[in-house]
């Protein structure tokens, strides 16, 4: 992975004093809240409900086992004991004290992590595929890029007061795992026709209130351009993205109105004046940090195959957890894992210090040192070997982390929501944990089959559902917190926004609708092998609305 | 004179005697205050025959294409106006103010670096309004080379000497050729304070 040179070190080091002397000047009561706000914002300091939220970067969701002893040690000793890995690939710590977060971020900065441009209006930490320089299908490994776009996009004198906060996401993958095309830029390696590799680019895709699928504005971008490219869509962004209405400031509003073929050519005209300057990234630089993610150097493991399926034949549980949370590696006696966060009944994406540590801990023993957050708030370990499966396994069945639903209906998507955060509507850990433990009997996930289920707390869709297979937003209604359900959403090549069924349910009524959604779909399904969605795509929503709305049906 | 930006120069390092000049030097360029002698021309009132007078975009536009100067011309660019309708009159144009409605509004940084850049404008930009202490920094580094101080919180801080860049810079901004001819690592620069 990526390591620090002295420069970055001292980067970051500048940072923390810098962010050390507005926090003195706060305390001290020299700056007013409303004076500090966009300061703290731009170290990923949030003021919440109950306290302040500091979210942490873990850029492309990638850290290694010593990072993450830190990120435990940093729960137990200036918060509660655990933290909160996010659906953007960050930790948020919940409760951390104002005087506290300069020594967080200080010793953050000893293991090379930091929070910068994790909140505020830049651009922010780019997100990427959790299976990243492991998986079978990759084209080529998306990490190398978000390097180099982080470091280029680090405090960029320019744009960091655009109108509205910028996530850029990139897939190196055939599948998408990275949600791209709601990002409000979406890059896509691919193979170019020239040879080597290039971007397909999307613009303008988010959540939130108006939920938007991005759209290509270049089929393939050369590697070298990338830079300029990226810098030109923020110029036209920054000049004339909206900034009268902060819910008409993102970057998808200004390619609605503006017009696709309109925008399209004010970032080939600013591409023009910049495309041959300093920002042509050289091939020997691309070389450079490709050299920092290089595959470990995975140990020969022929008996792995053999060994693993004389084991699953012994031990059914083991088998599940096989068969759902691993994933095809290019090497093939190795495989990526997924350990799950999301405990039946439990809160998604919630680590306890202690798990941390376990995770860290066993990242090293048997994953090469390498650990990643996914979007879907769980952590992988991107290369095992197939004869480490086992041990790992009890391991984790030791340390509760066992849960083999990587994938199935309790591997829900959750945001803070009202438990949290200062903006919601409604409670989204709670309504989670009813469905989960309603629907967590392995056998009966196992006849489900894939199905993802993403909970936000208000419109701002933290939770994404407007992408999840099932959705579910807390809204209010008069002062009583509802749950209104979508159906047909979808984040990865085939990215759909999901329809609202009809009126919401209260709280104690949710579970019961989701289940009456899932027993329709096992009712209609072709086979087994025709998953929720692609059911939901055959039939439309019709069978489902009379299934929780039979009054009007009828 | 536009300052090499970031050359050794630290912006915030104040000459004490020059800070304690007093509150009618409203003009911040390196190390110091000055008395600002530029005027905002009111939008009624006739042209002047001599002095330094901003105007804005649109009169100033009006008066470069068809007009003669007969004063020292500066031009005042909002944050919603498009810089590089000035692109044919620069050599014509002693000062460009990019104007902050609010601290937020970051299209200043756009019009300050398309100067620098795109035109290799060499007169003066300053930045007027609603800017914080914390932008400046990073205005600087956009190609800003004055600053009109109106917030006491940021004399404040630059008169306490605070000057709050991170000085490892990853990306090359500004018409700095150093920057340019940076070999490795590729583009990165640190401002050696
Ligand atoms: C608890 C404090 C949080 C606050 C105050 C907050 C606030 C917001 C707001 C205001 C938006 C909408 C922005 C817009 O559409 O312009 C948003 C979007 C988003 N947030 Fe959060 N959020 C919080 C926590 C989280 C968490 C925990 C996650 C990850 C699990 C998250 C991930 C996202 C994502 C992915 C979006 C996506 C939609 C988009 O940007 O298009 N946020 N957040
Ligand atoms: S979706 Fe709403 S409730 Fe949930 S975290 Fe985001 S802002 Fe908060």
């Amino acid at each position: 992975m990526y390591r620090y040179d002295e420069f970055d070190a001292d980067f970051v080091r500048q940072r923390v004093a810098q962010f050390r002397n507005q926090v003195e000047r706060r305390l001290s009561g020299e700056l007013t809240e409303d004076q500090f706000k966009p300061l703290r914002l731009m170290n990923g300091l949030y003021l919440q409900l109950h306290a302040y939220m500091l979210r942490v970067a873990i850029p492309y969701g990638t850290l290694n086992s010593r990072q993450m002893h830190k990120l435990a040690d940093i729960a137990t000793k200036y918060d509660r004991g655990y933290g909160h890995f996010t659906t953007r690939q960050n930790l948020q710590y919940n409760w951390p004290s104002l005087k506290d977060t300069p020594d967080i971020l200080e010793e953050l900065a000893d293991v090379e992590m930091h929070a910068i441009q994790t909140s505020g209006n830049c651009i922010r930490n780019v997100t990427t595929d959790h299976f990243a320089g492991a998986a079978h299908d990759e084209i080529a490994d998306p990490r190398v890029y978000a390097e180099i776009i982080r470091q280029w996009s680090s405090l960029h004198p320019e744009f960091t007061f655009l109108p509205r906060k910028f996530k850029i996401a990139i897939n190196g993958a055939r599948a998408d795992r990275a949600a791209i095309q709601v990002h409000d830029i979406g890059l896509q390696l691919v193979e170019r026709a020239a040879g080597g590799v290039g971007f397909a680019v999307y613009v303008g895709g988010g959540q939130g209130r108006t939920p938007m699928i991005a759209k290509k504005v270049a089929d393939s971008i050369a590697e070298e351009d990338i830079l300029s490219y990226l810098e030109a869509i923020l110029r036209v962004y920054n000049r004339y993205g909206r900034r009268d209405n902060k819910y008409k400031a993102r970057i998808k509003i200004l390619v609605h109105e503006t017009g696709l073929e309109e925008l399209k050519s004010a970032i080939e005209a600013e591409w023009a004046n910049i495309k041959d300057s300093v920002l042509k990234v050289p091939q020997s630089e691309i070389d450079r940090i490709n050299d920092y993610f290089a595959m470990p150097s995975l140990k020969e493991d022929g008996e792995g195959a053999s060994k693993l399926a004389l084991t699953r034949a012994q031990d059914a549980g083991f088998s599940q957890w096989v068969s759902q949370n691993t994933f095809a590696h290019k090497v093939k006696d190795h495989v990526c894992v997924t350990i799950s966060l999301k405990p039946v009944g439990g809160v998604p994406g919630d680590a306890t210090d202690k798990q941390m540590h376990v995770v860290a801990d066993l990242g090293a023993q048997y994953g090469y040192d390498e650990l990643r957050i996914s979007h879907e708030q769980n952590i992988i370990l991107p290369h095992v070997a197939k004869s480490d499966l086992y041990p790992l396994y009890q391991a984790l069945v030791t340390a509760d982390l066992a849960e083999a639903n990587a994938g199935l209906v309790t591997d829900i998507i959750a945001c803070p929501g009202l438990d949290y955060c200062a903006l919601a509507n409604a409670r989204s850990i709670p309504i989670s944990q009813d469905i989960s433990n309603r629907l967590g009997a392995i056998e009966r996930q196992k006849d489900i089959g894939a199905l993802k289920i993403k909970i936000s707390g208000c419109i701002n869709a933290c939770g994404h559902h407007h992408v999840g297979h099932i959705g579910i937003l807390g809204v209010d209604r008069k002062g009583e917190e509802l749950y209104q359900i979508t159906l047909g959403g979808s984040a990865d090549e085939n990215t759909s926004i999901g329809a609202i069924l009809g009126r919401g349910f209260p709280a104690e009524e949710v579970t019961d609708a989701i289940e009456k959604v899932i027993d329709t779909y096992l009712g209609l399904r072709l086979s087994e092998d025709e998953p929720f969605i692609d059911a939901y795509r055959r039939v439309g929503p019709a069978p489902f609305k009379e299934a929780l709305y039979p009054a009007k049906a009828a | 004179m536009r300052p090499a930006c970031g050359q050794g120069v630290k912006w915030g390092e104040m000459m004490t005697d020059q800070s304690k000049q007093g509150a009618e030097a409203t003009l911040y360029r390196p190390h110091a205050f000055h008395i600002d002698d530029w005027q905002i021309l009111d939008s009624e009132a006739a042209l002047p025959t001599n002095g330094s007078y901003f105007l804005g975009l649109e009169r100033a536009l009006d008066l470069l294409a068809n007009g003669t100067l007969s004063f020292k011309l500066g031009v005042i660019v909002d944050a919603g106006e498009d810089v590089t309708l000035l692109g044919d009159y620069l050599d014509q144009i002693a000062s460009i103010a990019v104007h902050f409605p609010a601290f937020s509004d970051g299209r200043a940084f756009s019009s300050a670096r398309l100067l620098a850049e795109r035109y290799a404008y060499r007169g003066e930009v300053r930045a007027t309004g609603a800017y914080i202490l914390d932008q400046m920094p990073m205005l600087v580094r956009c190609g800003v080379s004055a600053f009109d101080v109106q917030d006491p919180n940021v004399r404040a801080g630059l008169e306490r000497g605070d000057w709050p860049d991170v000085t490892n810079y990853y990306q090359p901004t500004g018409n700095d050729e150093q920057l340019v001819n940076n070999p490795r690592p590729w583009l990165r620069r640190s401002v050696g304070l």
